[in-house]
């Protein structure tokens, strides 16, 4: 019998009929998940990984500073050039079955495509908040994701879509700290950082749904708890915190990522596989905090002035906590129970070290405070390699 | 090579190309002007060094009436001479056709000095360790050469001794 890979095997059979495509992408999704890597798979995913983080940066450093000497035409002709060599490189490991290396080969390839676009925005002297680039780029990197089922070209696409966002229509883009006004800005999307992560959450749960992109949920469901969970994690210090937090002044972008966060909650809530109704309460208990506070920050409310209410505020993101870890053993996705885990324990750490020292000698408040850590970091090896042991093979 | 690969390395061409075509139309096809230079300051960054600046034919242009009628957002249009160095015409919030030996630049309203910012032309990116030379030919006696399409789209093409 011929030698082939699974991904030939399937893509034959799906061809002669004798299976349903989206059985196939299934079968495919399991094996990426749980087959059995040869020794040393993750180590060598982590060196290619960062192999090509590497040689982008060198490149797009070596032509940068090479710029002088060339005229526009070689300039351009130069990254055309190194882009189609990276594809090439990528598309011969891809053959040569080096499935680690190709998947390292094919983020070189987005980052790249990444490179050369500011290196192009570069040359015609187009503005630091050019928030078109990182649109286009991860447009780009979408594609590819799902041309090749790349998780970390998924993975890429975030934090670009989010630059793109914060860029877009705001900020002077003149002085180097501008490029990062969106973060911390009340015009930028420093009130709206949550609603976007409940969106991100809600496409990877509706990625679930989807043949072509199921690879990328996970990625996405646990870029999109992060998103969601740091700001409310980091209110919890203060109401003055949280106020400033979600205090926004709101342009149109504001109200459509608002209305475009909600669209998305109810796409997941009526789409997306969720056969458990405490999940879709979940969801609707969520979306109600993350897409309420910065309404309640756009009229002025101030959490601050109702103190005793406050109070309630760090025991719902404690318990939003460990519910995330409950959704992360039933989605059997470790990135949820890491990031629920780390919420619980920053929640309990932010309120011991508020209440420690107004009790306490500092001493003694310095001493609880490192039993209280090593005590939560064995927590939470203990639990989280049970529940992640406790996945289905 | 799998159709769906093909598919994606062609986006990913098509995205570098449509970053290029837009500049360079305005390159090849706009008018020139040659706009006098109001600051510069230089800036190392990633993307190496740039300078930043302000022209001094877009400097308390606006009447107090458009002050009041100003949106952030709101696009401004400044017409000039294609002279060397280029003259202030006229400003506006709508697109203006330019006659013979005029052009116009869209920008938007800076601060309350009834100022125009062109955010489009406002960086230059210089080789590593130029700027500092660059910032002390400040001013007046350094010209931006800029090219600038029927639409009032800008590209800067490079500074120039007046």
């Amino acid at each position: 019998m011929a030698k082939m890979d699974v991904r030939e095997a399937l893509t034959l059979w799906r061809q002669a009929g004798l299976l349903e495509p989206g059985k196939a992408e299934e079968l495919s999704q399991y094996l990426e998940r749980h087959a059995p890597a040869p020794g040393g798979g993750r180590a060598l995913r982590i060196f290619a990984g960062f192999g090509a983080v590497l040689v982008g940066l060198g490149l797009i450093l070596f032509v940068g500073s090479h710029w002088p000497g060339m005229s526009p035409i070689v300039r351009i002709l130069t990254l055309f050039l190194a882009y189609g060599l990276v594809v090439a490189a990528a598309w011969t490991a891809e053959i040569r079955r080096y499935p680690r290396v190709a998947g390292a080969m094919w983020l070189l390839v987005s980052l790249v495509l990444g490179a050369n676009i500011i290196l192009f925005g570069q040359m015609f002297n187009l503005s630091l908040t050019f928030w078109q680039g990182p649109l286009l780029w991860m447009v780009g990197a979408l594609a590819l994701a799902y041309a090749v089922r790349s998780r970390l070209n998924a993975w890429l696409a975030v934090p670009l879509g989010l630059l793109a966002l914060g860029w877009a229509g705001g900020g002077h883009g003149w002085f180097t700290d501008d490029q990062w006004e969106f973060l911390v800005s009340a015009e930028g999307l420093r009130a709206l950082f949550a609603a976007i992560g409940l969106a991100l959450l809600s496409i990877g749960l509706l990625a679930q749904r989807s043949a072509g992109w199921r690879f990328a949920s996970g990625t996405w469901i646990t870029w999109g708890a992060l998103i969601v969970a740091a700001p409310l994690v980091l209110g919890t210090v203060d109401g003055r915190v949280l106020d400033w937090l979600f205090r926004m002044h709101p342009g149109l972008k504001h109200w459509l990522i608002l209305v475009a966060s909600a669209g998305l909650v109810t796409a997941a809530l009526l789409r997306a596989s969720l056969d458990d109704p405490k999940l879709s309460a979940l969801l609707v208990g969520l979306a109600i905090v993350v897409l309420g506070l910065p309404l309640l920050g756009a009229t002025g409310f101030r959490a601050h002035d109702y103190g005793l209410l406050f109070l309630f505020y760090p025991l719902a993101i404690f318990s939003a906590s460990l519910l995330t870890v409950w959704l992360g053993v039933r989605a059997q996705q470790s990135g949820l129970i890491n990031i629920g885990m780390g919420a619980a324990a920053v929640v309990v750490l932010i309120q011991y070290f508020s209440w420690s020292f107004r009790l306490l000698d500092r001493a003694l408040a310095f001493v609880l405070g490192g039993v209280l850590l090593i005590v939560l970091a064995l927590w939470i090896e203990r639990k989280r390699r049970h529940l992640i042991e406790g996945f289905a093979p | 090579m799998r159709p769906a690969i093909v598919f994606a390395i062609l986006v990913q061409v098509l995205i570098m190309v449509l970053v290029l075509i837009p500049p360079l139309v305005v390159r090849a096809t706009g008018t020139v002007v040659y706009l006098e230079t109001e600051k510069m300051d230089p800036r190392a960054l990633f993307r190496g060094d740039y300078v930043i600046l302000g022209y001094k034919l877009a400097q308390g242009i606006l009447t107090e009436e458009q002050q009041r009628d100003r949106r952030a957002s709101t696009p401004v249009y400044v017409t000039m001479t294609t002279e060397r160095p280029a003259r202030f015409v006229a400003v506006g919030f709508e697109r203006p056709e330019p006659t013979e030996g005029q052009a116009c630049i869209v920008g938007r309203i800076r601060g309350w000095n009834g100022s125009v910012d062109f955010p489009q032309i406002a960086q230059y990116f210089v080789p590593e360790g130029t700027g500092g030379v660059l910032e002390s030919a400040r001013g007046a006696n350094l010209l931006a050469k800029v090219a600038v399409a029927g639409d009032c789209r800008a590209v800067l093409l490079g500074l120039e001794p007046r």
